[in-house]
């Protein structure tokens, strides 16, 4: 301002050396025009410094009138200065004074009254160091005391037309330049008051300084004041334009209108003002400003001021606002109108203050248009408090009220919104009807909800943060609270599908204001019923369920997601395939454990449950009263079989329970069963359970499962250790035979006849394939058919198709027992036994008694009694019903016995009386030794001794099954010299007796042997070593 | 009376010189057995050499025979093994089990190209026809 005013003091100064030319022009002025001019070159550099260039002085009374004027065309100042635009300092095409002709004529004193300049061109210049080119005129002291007048400027009125004004001053790098500048300036001054009164209008006005370009055109100016004691003015500033630009750093204003209306008090001296009802109208806005203004000695304007506005088109009215706040709204496209009332700006104003901006805003019918956001909001109907201090991050607007549409969504919020300039900060409660739909952009694309909600949600968050969370769904940066209720809930990600009728949803953000060290968001789910279903075939039905969960790192899917859920029910049904399950009150936990290079879904599951009742079809069913589950699963989405595809690991522990079985009568009742499942294997820690008459502690693992579900061509293998106080094993076949089988291989394939087919109604042991089960059984006591044994122990083996009771050792009441056996089932109609069983001290009656079929192996045993020692190999493949196909029975029995005694009495005496064997009445055998094979029906009795008191016989036969037989029996060794021989042959019931001549005198006579003889023996040695080789 | 003497002194010296006479012993050609030969559903088939099977406990056996009766729906796929030798008549079979060995003795009373028959000691007769 003093740098203006002293360029005006400046200005008026060059105005007055100019008249004080005219005053010798004055003198002269009844004189004529070339007089007049002579007159005006002459006394001209009394006053002037710098070269001048005048042309002809006429006088005027016309422009004057009443007064005298002199016309002068042509003034030229010329003053070259280095760095000026110009050498000429002014050049003006017409130049009238207006003197005070009676003044002049009484007083001889020079008073000016008016200054004319027409088509002038001023140039003014100050370089870098303050010097000036328009410093040209001589102070009244600098004057030369020849001066002829005295002179006075009073100046009432200097009026300018068609002037262009260039003012360049590189000390402060600021030029200014008036265009068509006419301006009328009247005045009257008294004393050191002014009466002013300045009308301007030019065709361009521009200033440029380093941060400030302004431009205006066609400018219309009026001020219509006064100036006190050269202090206080007070007046009315009028201005208009139809195109103003100003660019502080960045433009402000381009091309607009402004009108100007400003009643302005002002004191030079304390450059202090005041704005009374003032009026800034900018394009199609009204502003009423009032207030003061203070403008500090270092150049700080202290701003006081208040403002209202008309109604505002907001998207219209953001161009006006400082290009870094435009930027930061660049995001959010606003449409609607706004009105700011009380307006209140107050502060400083300097390089770097701005001052403190208060309003109240009021928008109706407002859109507010986010980018990153899928629909407006429209119908923003706003209430609210702007405080701005754009020195800071203190800039806030309270929200008294607003309400606003989503899509199909409606709010109604209060609260603040702060740091506008900045990061905008919301503050907010706020009330929603929201359907589900319209939040379907904000969730990962495989998640889709449905639902009607209502909406209670308190935020305290930025925009950025909510922008930056709904990018990359991180919500860890939002801080906030919601209740909701959801109508008609349904959630679908993936193969997962859940609804619900009603429900409520608690939302806290994050997690850790909830709860200690969880991440992301804190969710509350409480429901009366809630429907789940994975994929195609697990359904679930969740009665009260109450799931607390904190979930985190929501961008890729449910597999990438941090989920840590508690869920509590008050009963759970769980369908999948063919099994139904329901368990009360089940506690769930769901722990999502995603990690870099899983292809799925990593999660831990743990289940505790009570009252279990499960059924897998009609086949199993099982009731227990507790069941906990500790689980993981690591999905592979590209695998598509179940095992394959979730890897699950679990641990059971099922507490008492009772399993059926379809077609078992007798129930599985489990004390406990602890065993951990994987793909791999299948761990049983602990179980303790009774199936039917047997009780069985099993302990071991199996492992293949995966491969085995998968294609049956890897064995899934087995060790268990089994201990039983009783075992019923007839039972144990029933309820695992045909695991494992189809229809295919467990139907009669390959049958070389069609006569016989199989039977419907068989169904016969089906030993399962593709396994390899051990179990080492450690038995007190075990029946199998009518066979009771005690101490069993040994290992059973299931591998292949094959059952395999191998080295099985037990007591029995009859012997002590060693049993290998082997069952086989290629096909129903053509299954396999064989065994290798070793009765050490067995009592003959007892063996006949517990394996009766030993009868019709080796009739004639019944006969003896006492303790033997007996082996037997046998095998036959058998029809579907256990049948044994004769054509395959191979059979082989070695005998050793002593001291027997003989139970046919009748038989006995009339064999020894035919071969004349005294017996002395004793109804003994003192030893034998046979050997028996079985071929198809043929069982023969190879030559074998048998020892009676001094006598040997030797005896060998054949009988059939259909119990038919032919013997033969040598004495080779008697006290009497006749060795006989007695064929015995027929029906068991009816055999005949013959003598006969002895068949194998020598057999048992190595010197004497025949070449059958050796053969014989040969064989029979080879039979029982075969035998015995198995004994252990 | 002389006359009677010397006719039965004749026949004396005739027979036992008869009797002294060892009879002609009989050899079959084993190669004569090779092949599949039937009696009714029953078949057995004799190789030339040993072949490998694998018993239901394990073990690894060579045998040179194998027998099945199709009445009692088994196939030669399943057929029961054994080991046979022939010497002179006498045809020995040794049936291999997975526990036992039961032998069998027969005498062969006639091989051809197409038929096979044997009896054992109890006079049982089995009657063969070379079916390949």
């Amino acid at each position: 301002m003093k740098k203006a005013l002293k360029i005006t003091g400046i200005v008026l100064a060059s105005l007055v050396g100019v008249v004080l030319i005219v005053v010798g022009i004055a003198v002269g002025m009844l004189t004529s025009s070339g007089r007049l001019t002579k007159m005006v070159k002459k006394y001209a550099p009394q006053f002037i410094t710098c070269e001048m260039e005048l042309g002809k002085a006429d006088l005027t009374l016309f422009k004057s009138f009443p007064n005298v004027g002199i016309d002068i065309e042509n003034v030229a100042l010329i003053n070259p200065m280095a760095g000026s635009p110009s050498d000429t300092l002014a050049n003006i095409d017409d130049l009238t004074v207006v003197l005070d002709l009676k003044k002049l004529l009484k007083e001889k004193e020079i008073v000016i009254r008016k200054c004319i300049l027409e088509d002038a061109f001023v140039n003014l210049y100050t370089d870098t160091l303050g010097n000036n080119n328009f410093n040209v005129f001589k102070t009244k002291e600098d004057s030369d005391t020849t001066s002829s007048f005295d002179y006075l400027v009073d100046i009432e009125e200097v009026k300018l037309k068609n002037n262009t004004l260039l003012y360049t001053d590189d000390r402060n790098q600021m030029t200014a330049q008036a265009q068509g500048l006419n301006l009328d300036l009247k005045g009257k001054m008294q004393d050191k008051d002014i009466d002013a009164d300045l009308t301007l209008n030019a065709d361009d006005l521009s200033l440029n300084m380093k941060a400030i370009q302004l431009a205006l055109k066609a400018v219309d100016l009026d001020f219509d004041g006064e100036v006190t004691q050269y202090d206080q003015i007070d007046g009315t500033l009028k201005l208009t334009t139809p195109d103003i630009s100003l660019n502080l750093n960045e433009p402000y204003l381009e091309n607009d209108t402004l009108n100007l209306n400003l009643p302005v008090q002002f004191s030079l001296k304390d450059m202090k003002g005041h704005l009374d009802k003032a009026q800034i109208g900018l394009n199609r806005y009204l502003i009423d400003v009032g207030g003061d203004v203070a403008i500090a000695k270092n150049g700080d304007v202290d701003l006081d001021l208040a403002l209202n506005t008309n109604t505002l088109v907001v998207e219209d009215v953001l161009t006006y606002l400082p290009e870094k706040v435009q930027k930061k709204l660049s995001s959010i496209e606003y449409t609607g109108k706004a009105t700011l009332s009380d307006v209140e700006v107050k502060g400083t104003v300097n390089d770097s203050l701005m001052p403190l901006i208060k309003a109240k805003v009021l928008t109706d019918n407002l859109k507010v248009n986010v980018k990153e956001l899928p629909y407006p909001f429209t119908e923003v109907k706003l209430d609210g408090d702007l405080d701005l201090d754009l020195n800071s991050d203190a800039n806030s607007l309270t929200v008294n009220s607003v309400s606003a549409k989503f899509n199909r969504s409606s709010f109604t919020a209060d609260g603040v919104v702060d740091d506008l300039l900045g990061d905008i900060g919301l503050k907010l409660k706020v009330k929603g009807d929201v359907p589900l739909t319209d939040i379907k952009s904000f969730l990962p694309k495989n998640v889709k909800l449905n639902g009607q909600t209502n909406l209670d949600l308190t935020t305290n968050f930025t925009v950025e943060q909510l922008m930056k969370s709904l990018d990359d769904y991180n919500l860890n940066r939002l801080s906030a609270k919601a209740n909701l209720r959801v109508n008609s809930f349904t959630f679908d990600m993936d193969t997962i599908h859940a609804s619900a009728p009603s429900l409520n949803v608690g939302l806290t953000l994050p997690a850790s204001a909830k709860q200690k060290g969880q991440k992301g968001a804190y969710i509350t789910l409480t429901t009366s019923q809630l429907d789940a279903r994975v994929g195609k075939g697990i359904k679930a039905n969740l009665k009260n369920p109450d799931i607390k969960l904190a979930a985190d790192s929501f961008k890729g899917g449910f597999e990438k997601m941090l989920l840590n859920a508690d869920m509590k029910f008050s009963h759970l049904d769980v369908d999948y395939d063919t099994i139904h399950a329901n368990i009360d009150a089940p506690a769930l936990t769901f722990v999502t454990t995603p990690g870099k290079t899983a292809k799925g879904l990593n999660a831990r599951i743990t289940l505790d449950g009570k009252d279990v009742v499960a059924n897998m079809g009609q086949a199993y069913a099982l009731n227990s009263n507790s069941l906990k589950v500790n689980a993981a699963v690591s999905q592979n989405k590209a695998k598509k079989d179940f095992l394959n595809q979730w890897n699950p690991s679990a641990d059971f522990v099922l507490g008492t329970a009772l399993v059926k079985v379809d077609g078992i009568d007798e129930l599985i009742r489990i004390s406990n069963i602890d065993f951990l499942f994987n793909s791999h294997e299948l761990d049983f820690k602990r179980s303790t359970f009774r199936i039917g008459q047997s009780d069985m502690s099993m302990q071991g693992s199996v492992v293949g499962i995966k491969e085995w579900i998968e294609d049956h061509k890897n064995l899934m293998k087995g060790e268990l250790q089994v201990s039983s106080e009783f075992l019923d094993i007839n039972e144990i076949m029933d309820l695992t035979s045909g695991l494992g089988r189809t229809e295919e291989n467990g139907a009669s394939t390959g049958s070389a006849t069609d006569s016989q087919p199989e039977k419907k109604e068989d169904n016969p042991f089906m030993v399962p394939e593709g396994i390899d089960f051990n179990f080492v059984l450690n038995t007190q006591r075990a029946l199998y058919d009518n066979f009771d044994m005690n101490n069993l122990k040994g290992t059973m083996t299931v591998k292949d198709g094959t059952l395999l009771l191998r080295e099985i050792g037990f007591t029995n009441k009859a012997a002590e027992m060693q049993l290998t056996a082997m069952y086989q089932s290629p096909r129903k109609n053509n299954l396999f036994l064989a065994m290798d069983f070793h009765l050490l001290r067995v009592q003959i009656n007892d063996l006949l008694t517990m394996i009766p079929y030993i009868d019709t192996l080796v009739p004639m045993l019944k006969t003896f009694d006492g303790q033997a020692e007996f082996h037997i190999g046998a095998e036959t493949n058998l029809k579907s019903n256990y049948e044994p196909k004769i054509s395959t029975l191979r059979a082989a029995a070695d005998i050793e016995g002593k001291n027997l005694t003989v139970n046919d009495k009748f038989t006995f005496t009339k064999i020894t009386d035919m071969l004349d064997i005294s017996t002395n009445g004793s109804y003994r055998v003192d030893s034998l030794d046979v050997q028996l094979t079985a071929f198809k029906n043929e069982i023969d009795l190879w030559p074998s001794q048998i020892a009676i008191g001094k006598y040997k016989v030797t005896v060998d036969g054949r009988m059939t099954l259909d119990r038919n037989g032919e013997y033969h029996l040598s004495v080779t060794q008697s006290p009497l010299p006749v060795r006989l021989g007695l064929k015995i042959s027929g029906p068991f019931n009816k055999l005949e007796y013959k003598l006969e001549d002895c068949k194998y005198p020598n057999l048992y006579k190595p010197n004497k042997r025949n070449d059958t003889e050796q053969m014989y023996y040969e064989l029979k040695k080879k039979i029982a070593d075969r035998l015995k080789s198995n004994v252990r | 009376m002389k006359k009677l003497l010397h006719i039965f002194l004749f026949l004396f010296i005739l027979f036992g010189f008869a009797a002294c006479h060892k009879p002609t012993e009989i050899s079959y050609d084993a190669s004569m057995l090779y092949g599949k030969w039937q009696e009714g559903s029953v078949y057995e088939r004799y190789y030339e050499s040993l072949i490998e099977r694998v018993l239901l406990n394990g073990d690894t056996v060579h045998v040179n025979g194998t027998t099945w009766d199709e009445a009692d729906d088994v196939t030669e796929e399943e057929a029961q093994l054994f080991n046979w030798t022939l010497t002179g008549t006498t045809l020995k079979h040794e049936h291999v089990g997975t526990f036992v060995m039961v032998p069998k003795i027969y005498t062969i009373t006639m091989l051809t190209s197409s038929h096979l028959v044997y009896k054992d000691d109890y006079g049982k007769t089995h009657h063969f026809s070379k079916v390949e």
